[in-house]
């Protein structure tokens, strides 16, 4: 720019965003008969464009956007006073990990005291675990004990009630099948705190410390075609250099790690 | 809708406080899907076969087992427990993980029902007279009672499969998903009640929240998520998704009321006897001129007994008039291409399956539904 002129870039033709994804709920030309019965008597509305000499399209867009925004406002809030409740419910302590927004589960009575209700439910959780584990136990233990007579029996009684205690298929459910493909020795060792279903997880490629190794990207968990279980599933191919390869199982929603996956692959 | 049109999935508008994300534009594959009846029908099966087995018929047949099993025995979408199961199966869950819980919302949808005519003073549900034309008030409130009491057994029974906690937090979901639902139909019989006439579409929406997306959508969806993942995660995504889904769904009921043919099932102009207040008569209560809103005020102030046809006919014919039939479609398709965007949020992360798409065709069915 020699001269001292400055380009001057063309003023743009809108001010404000362009949403005009609702365009292609219809083909062009067909808004008149996606507004429905409208008849031709109808009198002028803000809506109607045609009423007004907006563009057609434009003011639809407008009014859809609006539609949703106040869905949004309307959800939203929805959203915050369950937070609130939870809050409140909790007496001023942060919403447990397992409460979200929405179903932060009951609001408080306003009557009520919030540590009083939180107290009593506590006590009320406590009481039922308290009973749903022991009841069993007991039962058993006592008809082992009057079967016969024999104090050696407690233990058989007590693994009978473990197993069968409510909670324990918690446990069954958290039991993950591993199934491994490789023509060396390979231990395989999956370290996942919580329970947990195939759909819900991923895993990342396991990977060596040493960069110049490639990872092993065929891990998988999977649910089993026939009875459902949760299986880790690790392919190997033969040509894979030995060592030990790490990685995370991540939360496919949250994102976040939720145990790691460890492959020792010998020689 | 225009036919062969597709529903676009549809951010929220910038000024909405929902988080930003970046959603494909993904436009709905098929418009009008084999696949939703198909699995509504399979699902459906699987749960009345669970249903009957709850409502296995004891005494007093006569006054209160047969009149339980009658409104679930005519039939219905099955949409509320379908979406459950495949909830849950698109998270890697079982079927039968999840099938007592589906029944259990069948049971207390239609137990729910049973109400709602007694307190709109229906007369026809799912083709034939509702139950309390057939056997009175005080049998069909105690069938009624029975049917949401007996739903609470298949969430006890989750124990067995599910485990104590998982249940214990079905059970807890249950429950806020309840008091929802009677706070919105607290507002909706309240509105009627008290005449209120000042109402917007952030005033339905939130009556709709409580009173139809809790049950028919947010729970089924988040008690599938929990009865697959059993781990803490946000569920918060689940509720956006359903409530839009819902919405849409109920708007969709409220427009077939008016413009349904008899397959329809209920009272054709049964929400204008009422006086309901759907969202084309909250649009027609705010486009009218003075004078026919004074007269639409004054008709929705009396009791529908001393609503007239004519009443009824002239109402009909205003909201045409006004083109509320028009608006209405229109907001439901907006709230379709929104629920398209957080259906993405909710689900996309999932690998592909037969029960994800179910899920996302759902949303274009039910404003296709006839």
């Amino acid at each position: 720019m020699s001269d001292g002129q400055r380009y001057r870039r063309a003023d743009p033709d809108r001010d404000g965003p362009l949403r005009n994804w609702s365009k292609m709920m219809r083909p062009s030309g067909s808004a008149a008969a996606s507004t429905g019965s409208a008849t031709p008597s109808a009198p002028a509305d803000p809506h109607d464009a045609s009423a007004n000499g907006a563009d057609p399209d434009h003011v639809a867009d407008d009014t859809v956007a609006g539609d949703i925004a106040t869905a949004y406002r309307v959800i939203d809030e929805h959203l915050r006073a369950g937070q609130r409740a939870a809050e409140d419910r909790a007496g001023g302590r942060a919403a447990g990990p397992s409460s979200d927004a929405a179903g932060a589960a009951w609001k408080a009575p306003a009557t009520a005291a919030p540590i009083a209700a939180a107290g009593l439910e506590d006590l009320i959780a406590q009481g039922m675990r308290f009973y749903s584990i022991m009841v069993p136990l007991w039962t058993d233990f006592i008809a082992a004990v009057t079967a016969s007579g024999a104090a050696g029996d407690f233990a058989g009684a007590l693994g009978r009630a473990m197993s069968q205690a409510p909670g324990a298929s918690d446990r069954r459910a958290a039991a993950i099948a591993i199934e491994v493909t490789s023509c060396r020795p390979a231990e395989v060792t999956l370290d996942l705190p919580a329970p947990a279903i195939a759909g819900a997880l991923t895993i990342a490629p396991l990977r060596a410390l040493e960069p110049d190794r490639p990872p092993l990207a065929e891990v998988a968990l999977v649910v089993g075609a026939t009875d459902g279980r949760t299986i880790l599933r690790v392919r190997i191919s033969d040509t894979h250099p030995p060592g030990l390869y790490t990685g995370l199982v991540v939360d496919r929603l949250s994102g976040e790690p939720r145990g790691t996956v460890s492959v020792r692959l010998g020689q | 809708m225009v036919p062969g049109s597709p529903i676009v999935a549809a951010p929220p508008p910038a000024a909405a406080t929902a988080p930003q994300i970046a959603a494909p534009h993904v436009t709905s594959p098929h418009v009008t899907s084999p696949l939703v009846p198909a699995m509504l029908r399979e699902y459906g099966a699987m749960t009345r076969a669970t249903l009957d087995r709850y409502l296995a018929a004891g005494e007093p047949r006569r006054y209160l087992y047969d009149l339980a099993a009658d409104y679930p025995a005519r039939g219905g979408k099955m949409m509320r427990p379908s979406l459950c199961i495949a909830a849950a199966r698109a998270f890697g869950a079982s079927a039968a993980d999840a099938v007592g819980t589906a029944a259990a919302i069948e049971m207390l949808h239609n137990a729910l029902l049973v109400h709602d005519d007694i307190e709109d003073g229906s007369e026809a549900r799912r083709g034939r007279p509702t139950l309390h034309a057939i056997h009175g008030v005080a049998l069909a409130l105690n069938a009624g009672d029975a049917l949401a009491l007996m739903s609470l057994r298949p969430l006890v029974d989750n124990r067995d499969r599910l485990g104590d906690r998982t249940a214990l937090r079905i059970l807890e979901e249950a429950g806020r998903m309840a008091v929802e639902c009677a706070e919105g139909q607290a507002l909706e019989l309240g509105w009627r009640d008290a005449n209120v006439t000042a109402l917007g579409p952030a005033n339905y929406l939130e009556m709709v929240l409580k009173k139809t997306c809790w049950l028919a959508t947010i729970f089924p969806l988040r008690a599938g998520a929990l009865i697959a993942t059993r781990a803490p995660i946000s569920h918060d995504a689940f509720v956006r998704f359903g409530f839009l889904l819902g919405a849409t769904f109920q708007i969709q009921d409220d427009l077939l009321n008016l413009v349904a043919d008899e397959r329809y099932g209920k009272e054709r102009d049964g929400d204008l006897w009422e006086g309901k207040r759907t969202l084309m008569l909250i649009r027609l209560l705010g486009q009218a001129p003075p004078a026919d809103r004074e007269r639409l005020t004054a008709i929705l102030r009396v009791p529908r007994e001393a609503r007239g046809p004519g009443d009824v006919a002239w109402m009909r014919a205003q909201i045409d008039r006004h083109g509320c039939i028009g608006y209405a479609r229109r907001y439901a398709h907006g709230l379709a291409g929104a629920a398209l965007h957080e259906f993405g949020r909710a689900f996309g992360p999932l690998p592909d399956s037969r029960d994800k798409r179910f899920i996302r065709e759902l949303v274009t069915w039910v404003v296709e539904r006839t």
